[in-house]
């Protein structure tokens, strides 16, 4: 590689060759006086004068006379190949030849002169910017003119002569001189220095933001690492950039370049970690010696530095980086990741570049060349940010995404639950319909259907010309109405309300009694309510009731009924006690459905007795179970005891 | 208790044939009724009430051309001296306490005595009203709510409205306890017993009752009025007010 040819190179010593650039319109003759070349100029123009002579001042700080020994050079020229060692001032000559008296203004246009430098036209001195005397103002990469008025050119033979001052640690020298009219050369001289000042100071300006927002970027999420690493990077070059490129530093120029120069070196370690982490990987022993180094060479460079020891350091530096770049790029190459493009551009952007200013520094290029590094860091970090904003994009759309999922998949399962327990509700619905169906059906059957069928068989007679027993047959039709009102009454029973079910019961039976001549006490305390009094087991209760009152009604030839009912704690005990004949008279058992009734009885899990009243009559007794340590509930109508 | 010495002027509406000559054979069985009229249609009571009025009318609720219970929202509008009863076959809750509503201050059963018929109209005439314990639970199931809601620590004025489950009616406590009494299945001599009051006062807090439960729903009743137009007949024939014919 190129890059690295250049490095060896720096390392051997080689001596650099200075190039002249093709000269307009130049052609020289030597001359008794100075013993220079003439150059004779075109005055329609830029003319390039690329030989001049070269000169240490001595101290007076005024050109060197004629026969002062100036060395002829070509330019452009640096100290270092000449008069190596030398600092302070120089001076150059230039002898050229004018057809004419200029009509307007000419222009001095120096590409570079480092550090600074002074314009003398004919033995005038001309201004200059900053300072020429330490700290000299560090003109080096600033492009500079100086407009000479007509009336210091002669026609004929004119002298130039340009003072330069060297800086701390700078690479003095003077590239080609330009000259010519104004409005040939003012252009040129602007489009550089658009390019060597202001789209540098932009560039750098936006690297730095970029590496602040990187960074950031970072420090929200520290998994991240290279992108934090590219941030940091970003941020020292720009620094280092701005730094470099400022005529007046801020503050000592000697901390000035020592800061710069770390803030170089920082950057481009930053650098080499980022491209060892790219991809995601972490390389321990790498990483290591990069941050060993970030602190090594500082400490060096304050301390005790020697031109060998920094090209060893940016040797070292710059493997580092192409290394990492190679192992970016195979990654790259492997897993083809999203805007893995970017990479590569950056990659291809930021090794011509380097290698350009590389070449730049160790004199293989013109003197007044840019350097590209200016410009290719901001880019590389462009590039960077580019694939950070496609990651970040790509994450925020797939969060939606998943967000959208998630709640699609979580309103699909609503509709799903929704849906069953609409089925599960429709279903309990029709359960219970068909429930409420078959115990009406049920009660049709065993209630009015039976009292029906009696009342039918009753005039049917069971013999033809058997005279109807009217009575009876009214006596089974009441039944059968009776039956039916319990039945509905039954329907509007709460659970368990055993109370309700007894007032029903007298009220639709008391008409009966009435008729009989029968008186009815009424002995009902408050009573609890039943938990096993579901529908179909209050019916019951009815039917056995109704079926005793039956009993009485028919065989006891009671006078006096008694409805007693109790809350015994365990039981609720409702006793139908009559005054009447009791068992022994009636003689008969099974012809009164109590077997019939004991049924119905064992069915509701409730107990039927019929016991003996000591004064005459018989009791019936109905006890319906109540469960141990059952709460004291509220009796659904909370009446008074 | 009443002075009056004309019979009782008794309407009869029901449709079913055999059921309205029972009805009618009740009242002229018995010497202080007087059967004044007999339909069997909602229509021509209707437009027989619009000039003429009775003291009792017996209504049935399905009538062919429509529920006896417009017939009754309208009677008490226009003749609030007319006590209405029911004829019911059950005499369940849901008919019954809609007809309560209504403003019926009771009801007989088609399968009643004849002469349970005839003492049930006079008693009402005397002020009493039919209940059985089934309507009174129905009822004291509807007041529950109201109890709640005059806790102390709720504004009993608002709550209320929504709480008493849309009756609206307040009873007294004394009314209250009869009415449990009922509920839990005693007859009137048992209450007048065991709250030392007369049987009758017994019966007209049932009454009061019902009226209670019709004022309530009297809005309901204008609203219904409106509707079938009868509102306008009312208003110009209204006493007071000149006669449109």
């Amino acid at each position: 590689m190129s890059l690295c040819t250049l490095l060896l190179a720096l390392l051997l010593g080689t001596p650099t060759w200075a190039r002249a650039e093709p000269a307009r319109e130049w052609r020289a003759e030597p001359r008794v006086t100075s013993g220079l070349p003439v150059a004779h100029l075109r005055m329609d123009v830029v003319n390039v004068l690329d030989v001049a002579g070269v000169l240490p001042d001595d101290g007076t700080l005024t050109p060197p006379g004629e026969a002062a020994p100036w060395l002829q050079t070509a330019l452009p020229h640096q100290w270092a190949h000449t008069h190596p060692g030398v600092q302070g001032t120089m001076w150059y000559r230039v002898d050229v030849h004018l057809p004419d008296r200029p009509e307007g203004f000419w222009t001095v246009y120096l590409t570079r002169a480092v550090m600074n430098a002074q314009v003398w036209i004919n033995g005038t001195p001309l201004s200059y910017s900053g300072s020429m005397l330490a700290p000299v103002t560090r003109n080096w990469y600033v492009p500079q003119i100086v407009r000479v008025p007509p009336k210091l050119w002669k026609p004929g033979d004119n002298v130039i002569h340009i003072r330069l001052a060297s800086g701390v640690g700078s690479r003095d020298g003077l590239a080609a001189v330009r000259l010519g009219p104004d409005e040939l050369v003012v252009p040129a001289y602007k489009r550089r220095y658009w390019w060597q000042v202001q789209a540098v100071v932009i560039a750098n300006v936006m690297a730095f933001s970029l590496g602040a927002f990187l960074l950031l970027l970072w420090l929200r999420d520290r998994e991240r690492m290279a992108v934090g690493y590219m941030g940091m990077s970003a941020m020292l070059s720009g620094t280092a950039i701005l730094m470099g490129i400022q005529p007046e530093p801020l503050f000592d120029v000697w901390w000035w370049e020592q800061v710069m120069y770390c803030c170089s070196i920082g950057s481009n370690l930053m650098l080499c970690l980022f491209f060892f982490r790219y991809d995601g990987r972490r390389h321990p022993w790498i990483e290591r010696f990069i941050l060993l180094l970030m602190v090594l060479i500082p400490t060096l460079t304050l301390t005790a530095l020697t031109h060998d020891l920094t090209v060893w350091f940016y040797a070292v530096i710059y493997t580092l980086a192409i290394a990492g770049i190679v192992t970016a790029l195979c990654h790259v190459w492997r897993v083809r990741p999203r805007d893995g493009g970017w990479m590569v551009a950056g990659a291809c952007i930021l090794l011509p570049a380097g290698a350009h200013d590389v070449m730049l520094m160790l004199g293989s290029l013109p003197f007044d060349s840019i350097y590209w590094l200016y410009y290719g860091l901001p880019l590389l970090v462009g590039c960077v940010v580019v694939i950070v904003a496609g990651e970040q994009a790509r994450a925020a759309q797939a969060l939606r995404h998943l967000n959208q999922t998630l709640a699609d998949q979580v309103s699909a399962r609503e509709a799903e639950l929704r849906s069953s327990f609409e089925q599960l509700a429709e279903l309990q619905r029709s359960q219970a319909v068909s429930a409420e169906r078959s115990r009406i059906l049920k009660d049709m059957h065993d209630g009015v259907g039976a009292h029906l069928t009696t009342a039918l068989r009753q005039l049917q007679g069971d013999q033809p010309g058997q005279p109807v027993d009217i009575a009876l047959v009214t006596q089974t039709l009441k039944d059968s109405l009776d039956q039916l009102k319990l039945s509905i009454d039954s329907l509007s029973l709460p659970p368990g309300d055993v109370e309700g079910l007894l007032a029903s019961w007298r009220f639709r039976l008391a008409p009966r009694l009435r008729a009989a001549g029968i008186e009815l006490v009424w002995d009902v305390q408050r009573l609890p309510t039943w938990p096993a009094g579901l529908a179909p087991a209050l019916r019951q209760i009815q039917y056995i009731l109704f079926e005793g009152l039956s009993n009485v009604l028919q065989h006891s030839g009671a006078t006096r009924l008694v409805l007693s009912a109790r809350d015994t704690g365990h039981h609720i005990r409702i006793s139908l006690i009559d005054n009447g004949e009791g068992w022994r008279r009636s003689g008969q058992l099974a012809g009164h459905g109590l077997q019939t009734m004991r049924t119905r009885a064992q069915a509701i899990g409730a107990t039927l007795e019929w016991i003996d009243v000591p004064q005459g009559g018989l009791e019936l007794r109905l006890s319906l179970p109540l469960p141990p340590d059952r709460p004291r509930p509220e009796n659904p109508l909370s009446l008074p005891s | 208790m009443n002075e009056r010495a004309d019979p009782w002027q008794v309407v009869v509406v029901e449709d079913n044939h055999e059921t309205r000559a029972f009805l009618e054979t009740c009242i002229r069985s018995h010497p202080r009724l007087h059967l004044v009229a007999s339909f069997a249609a909602l229509g021509p009571a209707l437009t027989w009430f619009s000039d003429h009025t009775a003291d009792l009318l017996l209504v049935d609720l399905g009538l062919p051309d429509g529920t006896g219970l417009n017939l009754m929202r309208w009677v008490r509008q226009r003749w609030p001296a007319c006590d209405m009863l029911v004829v019911s076959m059950f005499g369940d809750e849901e008919n019954v306490v809609a007809s309560i509503e209504a403003g019926a201050v009771g009801y007989v059963h088609k399968d009643d005595e004849a002469a349970d018929i005839a003492q049930t109209l006079l008693a009402v005439k005397q002020g009493a009203s039919p209940i059985s314990p089934m309507i009174a639970r129905h009822l004291l199931r509807r007041m529950q709510p109201t109890a709640a809601a005059q806790a102390p620590a709720v504004p009993a004025d608002t709550v209320v409205a929504v709480a008493d489950n849309g009756s609206g009616v307040v009873l007294t406590r004394r009314e209250q306890e009869v009415l449990e009494y009922i509920a839990r299945g005693f007859s009137y001599a048992e209450i007048a017993r065991l709250q030392g009051i007369t049987v009758h006062t017994v019966q007209t807090y049932i009454k009061k009752l019902y009226g209670k439960l019709a004022v309530h729903s009297r809005s309901e009743a204008v609203f219904e009025a409106n509707r079938l137009g009868l509102l306008n007949t009312f208003s110009l024939s209204a006493p007071g007010a000149p006669g449109h014919r």
